[in-house]
């Protein structure tokens, strides 16, 4: 056991002996401070940062450094301080009022969905099977956050981390017109250029997850500290993390230790960013693919899915649904769904659109009420949804939503 | 035998002096003549807190002082009347750890948010009047969604939801070790935030796993000795601690009742009193007890938590 010199001894004497921790209110002088933490931090084995002797627990450390009870007590109060300084950190709920700030998705009842849309601060899943349209959703979201905060936007620039494939510019400029004109108005639409809304998207694109991983940890931060940017966009966080691509020297790659590895990347990558949105102020939208599930887990096909995050056939409202029945599952499992806040689902479904349906029957002479045994095929219709699974600001709640050159717009109970 | 020095209640760094200079046991020290070999490297005070501890007797209490201790514990309703029926028609009890188990979108800040407003309500409505410390170690508070839960809660009024929010306070930490400098300065947060009565942890599972992701003997480690500086906190300062922790993925419909169905294992478990799985059904949430010092297992179901 390695006990602390004469001369550290002695300075934590004369700082006992001035008084100078005793009360709450005086603050010790940062010099004394550090060098405090420091000579603890330095015979404690293993340490190299005082906050670090706060993993251990209480007795190990004063074994360890040989303070008696009092000095021991003064060492770790002032570490305590320095690492978590709480007054300056409690806040009452309602203080936080003004943290709610939401990037719209140009869409009043999509965003009521949503809980008001996607909050700056969180870190937020948009999955679906492809071509569902998650990067034309996210592309909505890209164009709103930069529009100026008197058409409902936050005028904020954009990351866009493209993983699968170059970005989509050209869906960009096409849709950029047709969203503004929706949402804004006429006279400012017209105002603007498509141009416009692409020189505050900083893109990147990246083939590996290793180089993926490295610009989090080095580009990724410089671009957030310059303070605009309000929304990042990772399209996708699977693309890289679902197969095991990467060869290992020996050759062999074991599946177990890919799926640790990348479970503990996942991890620390999920830190940072937790830190970062908060930090910086701004929302982190992830693109997630599905994956099949196989059957294992036997129980009622419905209480799974639903513990899963899928819609239950049941809860679709469309009387006659064809699809193929799947049991999938987001990608990238449990830990991912436990870095994520929100979770948001699109989906579609070929379903029946009543309004037609009826229309077609009038015409046909059919009585109202007599359902046909099968729907007409022509009146089969491609419908989409967007579900908010789960949130800490909002229910579960679905929208259906129809996509256009503008985008996403939800679809209107008389027109179903 | 004599006792060892070990066993005597001192610091530990008296008990490493004493071994050092050669004291192993109490007959060690009481044949030498006490004051001046001691003197070599104790101090005065140090000497006679020697003497007591050496001639103190481990202390025990009667079941029955136990009991009238647990007669005089106070509760808050949770507001659900189900779970209140299997927290055994008294709700969340003070003075002991909670544990909630469930996977992401179980419910669990949901219910978190639930039991801070729940406290702070007035007695006669349940509550007790106190205030919450919410630890938010996962960035899961949020006003927006506090105010919905308060109005999930009843048809409250505006005014009233925010005087109940008014008494929740938030403290986000991002990794292990500002959780633990947190918790050790809980009794200067106890006398600054004045009648706390609840401390929820949001989630446990997350700084431990973010700090030390590939080490799970480390995290075991810090879990124990987190384990037992909440159980001494519940107990000393009569707050009701909820810890949420996640559950292993995914846990269909039987596991539910299990014991070690939470990714820290059973850790938590061993100091609670009280431990509820969530889990979200297709037609609601499914809220069980799934152990208990206090009441029998159970299960039901709810629409909204």
């Amino acid at each position: 056991m390695s006990t602390l010199t004469e001369e550290q001894q002695v300075l934590i004497a004369k700082c006992l002996a001035k008084g100078r921790f005793c009360s709450l209110q005086r603050v010790p002088s940062k010099r004394a401070n550090q060098s405090i933490c420091g000579l603890a931090a330095n015979n404690v084995v293993g340490c190299e940062e005082p906050h670090q002797c706060l993993l251990m627990p209480y007795s190990e450390f004063l074994r360890s450094t040989g303070l008696n009870e009092e000095q021991g007590q003064l060492v770790w109060t002032l570490i305590c301080r320095s690492t978590y300084p709480w007054q300056q950190h409690c806040r009452r709920a309602t203080e936080l009022k003004d943290d709610d700030v939401w990037i719209s998705t140009g869409d009043a009842e999509i965003d009521q969905c949503l809980g008001g849309g996607i909050r700056l601060g969180s870190m937020v899943e948009v999955v679906g099977e492809s071509a569902a349209g998650k990067t034309q959703l996210c592309i909505q979201l890209a164009i709103s956050a930069q529009l100026p905060e008197a058409h409902g936007g936050l005028n904020g620039d954009v990351i866009y981390i493209s993983t699968e494939g170059p970005f989509p510019v050209s869906r960009l400029v096409s849709m950029a017109s047709p969203f503004v004109h929706r949402v804004c108005g006429e006279e400012y639409a017209n105002s603007v250029d498509p141009a416009d809304f692409m020189h505050r998207i900083q893109v990147a694109e990246f083939e590996s997850m290793e180089t993926m991983f490295h610009a989090f940890d080095y580009k990724v931060p410089s671009l957030l500290s310059a303070g605009n940017v309000r929304l990042m966009i990772v399209d996708s966080i699977a693309a890289h993390l679902r197969f095991n691509t990467s060869d290992d020297n020996t050759g062999q790659s074991s599946p177990i230790a890919f799926y640790k590895e990348r479970s503990d990347s996942l991890v620390a990558m999920g830190a940072k960013f937790k830190r970062w949105a908060n930090e910086y102020n701004c929302a982190f939208v992830f693109i997630n693919q599905v994956t099949d599930l196989f059957a294992g887990d036997s129980g009622n096909g419905n209480d799974n899915d639903a513990s899963l995050g899928l819609p239950s056939i049941a809860d679709i409202d469309a009387e006659f649904t064809t699809m193929v029945t799947s049991k999938k599952a987001p990608a990238l499992g449990a830990v991912w769904s436990n870095i994520i806040d929100t979770r948001i689902m699109m989906y579609q479904r070929r379903g029946l659109v009543q309004s037609e349906f009826r229309r077609a029957s009038d015409v046909q002479g059919e009585a109202a009420d007599q359902a046909p045994v099968e729907p007409p095929s022509h009146l089969l219709r491609t419908r989409r949804w967007i579900e908010n699974v789960f949130s800490p600001w909002a229910l579960n709640t679905q929208c259906e939503v129809v996509l256009d050159e503008s985008g996403f717009q939800h679809v209107s109970k008389a027109d179903i | 035998m004599s006792r060892s020095v070990l066993s005597l209640r001192l610091p530990a760094y008296l008990q490493t002096k004493l071994i050092q200079n050669g004291y192993h046991t109490v007959a060690d020290f009481d044949e030498a003549p006490l004051a001046e070999d001691l003197a070599q490297f104790l101090t005065q005070s140090e000497v006679r807190s020697l003497a007591s501890a050496a001639q103190a007797q481990p202390s025990a209490h009667s079941a029955w002082s136990i009991q009238q201790q647990a007669l005089t514990r106070s509760y808050f309703s949770t507001q659900l009347s189900q779970l209140d029926t299997l927290l055994g028609g008294r709700g969340i009890p003070l003075g002991c750890i909670t544990e909630v188990i469930g996977e992401a979108g179980s419910g669990q800040t949901e219910l978190c948010l639930r039991l801070c407003l729940a406290a702070r309500l007035p007695a006669a409505q349940g509550g007790l009047g106190v205030n919450s410390v919410y630890i938010d170690t996962v960035g899961s508070f949020s006003y927006c969604g506090a105010a919905r839960a308060a109005h999930r809660l009843s048809a409250l009024s505006s005014p009233l939801a925010t005087s109940l929010l008014d008494g929740i306070h938030v403290f986000r930490v991002y990794a292990a070790h500002e959780l633990m400098a947190l918790l050790s300065s809980f009794d200067q947060i106890i006398s600054h935030i004045a009648g706390v009565g609840l401390v929820v942890v949001n989630t446990v599972s997350w700084p431990f796993l973010a700090s030390f992701a590939s080490n799970i003997a480390r995290r075991q480690v810090l879990h124990t000795e987190l384990s037992h500086v909440l159980s001494q906190m519940a107990a000393k300062y009569k707050v009701a601690i909820v810890l949420v922790s996640q559950a292993k993925s995914p846990f269909g419909r039987s596991n539910l009742l299990s014991s070690s169905s939470s990714m820290d294992g059973d850790v938590w478990a061993r100091v609670a009193a009280n431990r509820i799985s969530l889990q979200r059904r297709s037609d609601g949430f499914s809220i069980a007890l799934s152990a208990s010092t206090m009441h029998p297992t159970g299960e039901t179901l709810v629409n909204n938590i």
